[in-house]
Formats: C-alpha cells, structure tokens, sequence
C-alpha cells in the first residue's frame, strides 16, 4: 500500500495495465474504496500490488545508491509532488535537505562502510609505533644489553667522608678537592648512598617559622577604607562591624574619631597599625563640625559586609537603665556639644539602637549598667534605652534592670539633632513580603535577621531620600518640602520618565487611599497639565 | 484604618523632618513612601536575584546587606 501512495504518476501504470479506462482511478481513491469495488477487479488489484517497480524508478535508484544526494537533486520534481513519501516511503533513510542533513546521512553512511576517522590507527598501531616513549623503548632495547650496573662508591672514602665531618675545624686548605659529585645514581644499596646524597633543602627563610608573619596580611587601600567618612553626617550610616572593635578593645575607642572609629574589620595587629598609621583622627570631626558644607552630606553607605564574621562574636555589653537616672542626666547636661568626645558617644548610642533587637531583650538583665551620662534623652521615649558608650566617659551603674523585656521604641537621632522613629516593622515586612512576592520569591518567608537589614536599608534610603529633599528645597528658597522636590528626586532617580509618571506609579504600588489623596493634591497634577497645555497652545498658534 | 495601618504617615512625616530639618508640604510625604515602595521593589528584586545565584532558599539578610548599597546608589537624587 504505501507504494501506491508514494507513486507521483498513477496515471501511468494505468496506461500499463489496459484496464484503465473502466477503474479511473488513482491508488489513493483505490485505497480509499470500499473492499467490494477492489474484488470486483481481483487481478486489477494483483497488478495494483506489482505496480511501483516500473513505475517509480528514479525513486527507487535513489535509495539504492549510495550517497543518496544525487540522486535525490535528480528528482526533485518527484519530490515537491509528494512531499510526505518518505514518512511511508520504502526507503530507510530520510531525505535530508538541509545541507547539515545531507552532512550527517553522508557521515552515516561512511561509517557503515567503515571509513571512521579512527579506523587506520586502531588497526595498524601506527600512533604507538611514532610517539615518543616507543623511540625511547626501542633505544632501551638497543641498549640493555650492554650496560652495567653502576659500581658503588667505595665504603672507604664514605668513612673519610665522615672523618671530615667529625672535624670542621680543619682548614679547607688541608683537604684533598672536594670529591667530585656523582651525577648518576647507582642501581642498588641505595643504603649507602643516601648519606651522599643529600636530600633538597628548600631556601632557609621557609625553615622558620617567621614567615607565617611575614606574609602581607591582606590589607585595604586607603581609599576603600571607610565609605563615607568624611562626610557622614549621620548616624545611622555607622556601621555596626566598626563598634564591635570599640568594645572588644575598650579603651581604644577614644583613639579614634567616632566617623571612623572602625577598628572591627581588623583584628590583627597589622590592620590596627595601620589604622594607626594612616587614618587621620580627628580632622573630620573638626572639619565637620566647624560647619563646613562639604558636598553631599548624606552619603550613607549600607554595613560592609566584612562586619558579619564579626557579629557572632559580638557581645553587648548594653545595659538596660532607669528612667530617673536618665531624667537626672538629660536635665543636667546640655544635648550634643559639638566635641568628639559627645559625637562619639551619641554614634555609639546610636549604634547600640540599631543592634537587632532580640538581644536586648534576652539580655539585658545579664549586664550591668553602662550609660552615657551626656546623652540628651526625654524620658518620655527612652524608657529603657540601651546604650553603648565608650569607657573612657562611662559612668557604670549597678543597677539591675526589673522589667528587662520590653519592647522599646527605638529612637535615633539625626545629624540635625532631631530624634526620629524607624519605620515600623510591620510596615516594612509587609512591604517587603509583598515585592519579594512580585520579585519572583513566591514563598518570600523574611527572617528576622533578614528584616533587620531591610530595616536598615530603609532607614538608610529614607535619610538619604529626605536629605535629597532637604537639599532641593533650600536651593529653592523653600522652607517646607514640596511635591514638586519630590517630582524632581524621583526623575532624578529615574523613577518617572516621559512614559511613566508618578501617578501611574502610584496607581501600581499604593493603596486606594493614599493613591486618592495623591489625586486630590493639585499642585504635581497642575504642573504636569500645564506643560501638556502649554504644547498644545503652541501647536494651535502655529 | 487599613491605610493607617499600611502606611506610618506620621513616622515617615518624623523622619523626613528630622533628617531634611524642613517642613513637608502636604502631600508631598505620600510621594516620599511612593518612592520608599519603589526602593523596596529594587532592594527585593535584587535580594531576590542575589539570594537565588547564592542558592540560598529564602532571602537571607546577608544578600539584603550585599544588594542595599546597589539600590540605594541606584535612588540617589
């Protein structure tokens, strides 16, 4: 059957058969009849199946040679008329008419004739018999036979030998030369021979045991030290790595100016004297607080990961602290006084505020009290602050903390002075479950640890962002803030373009709510409808 | 309310305050969270994509802390 699908001229054994004119049919329409029709015919249908030989040559020529190519650009009108043959053909091979399928039915066909690339040097071993190791085994075997066994030196200048060693004093004048080197070895009692041959000493230097020292100890250049030290006016942009170094070695920290008192990344002496040697100390804070407007202040730089390692080992010496005590203290003592001294201390407060909060809870009854008593706290918000302050100005106070685990609000203070809040954590959690979600983390699951960072990471975005803002808003003259800094930050940080306004983005990631009282502020809206009429006023008066 | 509970106006309002030294407009702090929301999509986003080339499962706060300075270099005004 499949021979009477793929004959392309049915028209031409019916000539053959002479009972064409009563069938008048193709073999396709033949198959397609009822059984009864074919009977009707029974020898009809024998010569049906004898059919394709003499009518289907050049196919059949094609398969039966060799390198089907040919033969297949031969036929090629065969081909176009029946495009599906070789699904049913008879033929075994598939006609390739990529050039690659071509390339792979020749490569097939060289391999059944057994013309493989490997097939000579597996038969005749004529790599074995050129690569070099064979010249060696055949010259081996050229010139075993005549070689001897190496003689060994005498016993007899062995014992000299060791006579000269027993005896350095003697001078070299005295000596017979030097006895010449043997530059072969000998074949047996390699006993003796050992003590001739001295076993290969490395260079000296590797003998002691100084080198594990000598050895340059990784270090930082200057200039990728301490993102943002000279500028940093904040606090939140300490990094927590850098007091750990505070604490561990107490005592140190008064060294250092509280911008770079980051002496945490190297606990190794090298890195400290290098601290020593090349960080200035004191000139920022000088600078700093001489009112300088150096630049952009805000440079806040996330935590160096270099401080991880290190945050295992910390261990927070916070103590938890009475409310009258503080209340003693903040009446008593102005806020900050621009030394360093008071900037350090209020760094390290800081710090000890951004510190994950689960160990001051679980903690904090363990440690004694420790605060610092220039710190400018209203008891109304401090209620149990933890501090962290540097030793040199510490006042430590027995006291033992009664309620020990409480959660805190946790107040830091900007550069102004100003305390603020964190954004709360379930705002920031829910925030960040739900971009992580759209980020393709279905089962965003944030750990604590994890939203402690982001935590910080927005503390971090929301001083530089209102920073920006600030900065926009002097240079227009402006007091408050308006939504038009806010338009300019956010073009400027490439949020909104020509496409993409700040509705549209609003519309995507804000509530209804805010997003109604974003429609309801006129000023952004008019601004951006007065440029759009603005064109069009234009475009009409042309 | 649910907006209340979503969005910390008053807080975000402190911070700003606190940091800029300058009042804020009106409504002009709902476009600053508008722009906090964008950062978190960037900080997630790269969390994301830190965390999974690190193979970890979740969003460890390690990639957080790798990928904040990226986005928050990337929200500079």
């Amino acid at each position: 059957m499949p021979t009477f699908r793929r004959s392309p001229l049915p028209q031409n054994h019916n000539s053959s058969n002479g009972t064409v004119d009563t069938e008048r049919k193709t073999p396709r329409t033949s198959r397609n009849e009822d059984p009864a029709a074919a009977k009707q015919i029974p020898y009809g249908s024998n010569k049906l199946a004898s059919l394709p030989k003499p009518t289907t040559p050049p196919r059949r020529a094609s398969s039966a040679g060799p390198p089907s190519q040919k033969s297949l650009r031969r036929t090629p009108g065969i081909q176009a008329r029946t495009p599906g043959a070789h699904h049913l053909g008879s033929t075994r091979r598939p006609i390739a008419v990529t050039p690659h399928g071509r390339a792979a039915i020749r490569e097939v066909e060289a391999r059944r004739a057994g013309l493989t690339p490997g097939k000579d040097r597996r038969r005749s071993g004529r790599q074995q018999r050129e690569s070099p190791r064979d010249a060696l085994r055949v010259l081996s075997r050229l010139l075993a036979p005549k070689t001897q066994p190496v003689i060994p030196t005498p016993p007899a200048r062995l014992v000299t030998d060791m006579k000269r060693r027993k005896y350095p004093d003697d001078d070299l004048d005295d000596d017979a030369a030097p006895e010449r080197p043997r530059l072969s070895m000998p074949l047996e009692d390699s006993d003796e021979d050992d003590s001739l041959l001295l076993p290969p000493r490395s260079a000296g230097v590797e003998n002691e045991d100084y080198t594990g020292y000598s050895i340059e100890i990784p270090r930082r250049a200057v200039s990728e030290q301490a993102p943002g030290r000279y500028s940093r006016g904040s606090f939140g942009s300490v990094r927590l790595s850098d007091q750990f170094a505070n604490l561990n070695e107490a005592g140190r920290g008064h060294v250092f100016d509280s911008s770079f008192a980051m002496g945490g990344a190297y606990d190794d002496e090298n890195g400290e004297e290098f601290m020593d040697n090349y960080l200035p100390r004191e000139d920022t804070v000088t600078l700093r607080n001489l009112g300088f407007d150096i630049g952009r202040q805000s440079d806040i730089r996330p935590q160096v990961l270099t401080g991880d390692d290190m945050e295992d080992t910390f261990v927070l010496t916070v103590p938890p602290r009475d409310v009258h005590d503080l209340e003693k203290t903040f009446y008593s003592n102005p806020p900050i006084a621009p030394n360093d001294e008071n900037e350090a201390s209020i760094v390290e407060e800081s710090l000890a505020i951004l510190q994950p909060m689960e160990i001051e809870e679980e903690e904090e009854e363990l440690f004694p009290e420790v605060y610092d008593p220039e710190q400018p706290e209203s008891p109304a918000e401090v209620d149990q602050e933890d501090m962290e302050v540097e030793e040199g100005e510490t006042t430590v106070e027995a006291a033992i903390a009664t309620h020990a685990v409480k959660k805190r609000k946790k107040v830091k203070i900007s550069k102004h002075g100003i305390r603020y809040p964190s954004l709360p954590a379930v705002v920031v959690k829910k925030l960040a479950t739900m971009y992580a979600r759209t980020a393709g983390n279905s089962k965003a699951k944030i750990s604590k640890d994890t939203l402690d960072a982001i935590m910080q990471a927005s503390d971090w975005f929301l001083e530089q962002v209102s920073e920006d803002l600030g900065a926009y808003a002097k240079h227009a003259g402006r007091k408050t803030i308006d939504e038009s800094d806010m338009m300019t930050l956010m073009k400027r940080q490439r949020q909104t373009n020509a496409t993409t306004t700040a509705f549209s983005l609003a519309q995507r990631h804000l509530p209804r709510e805010l997003l109604q009282e974003l429609r309801m502020a006129p000023p952004p809206k008019l601004k951006k409808g007065r440029r759009l009429v603005r064109v069009d006023e234009e475009e009409e008066e042309q | 309310m649910a907006a209340n509970k979503f969005y910390p106006r008053a807080t975000v309002r402190k911070i700003v305050k606190a940091h800029s030294k300058r009042n804020l407009s009106k409504n002009a702090d709902v476009l600053i969270f508008l722009d906090y929301g964008l950062f978190m999509n960037t900080l997630m986003k790269e969390a994301t994509i830190n965390s999974k080339q690190a193979g970890e499962r979740g969003i460890s706060a390690k990639s957080v802390k790798k990928v904040t300075e990226l986005a928050l270099s990337k929200f500079k005004g």
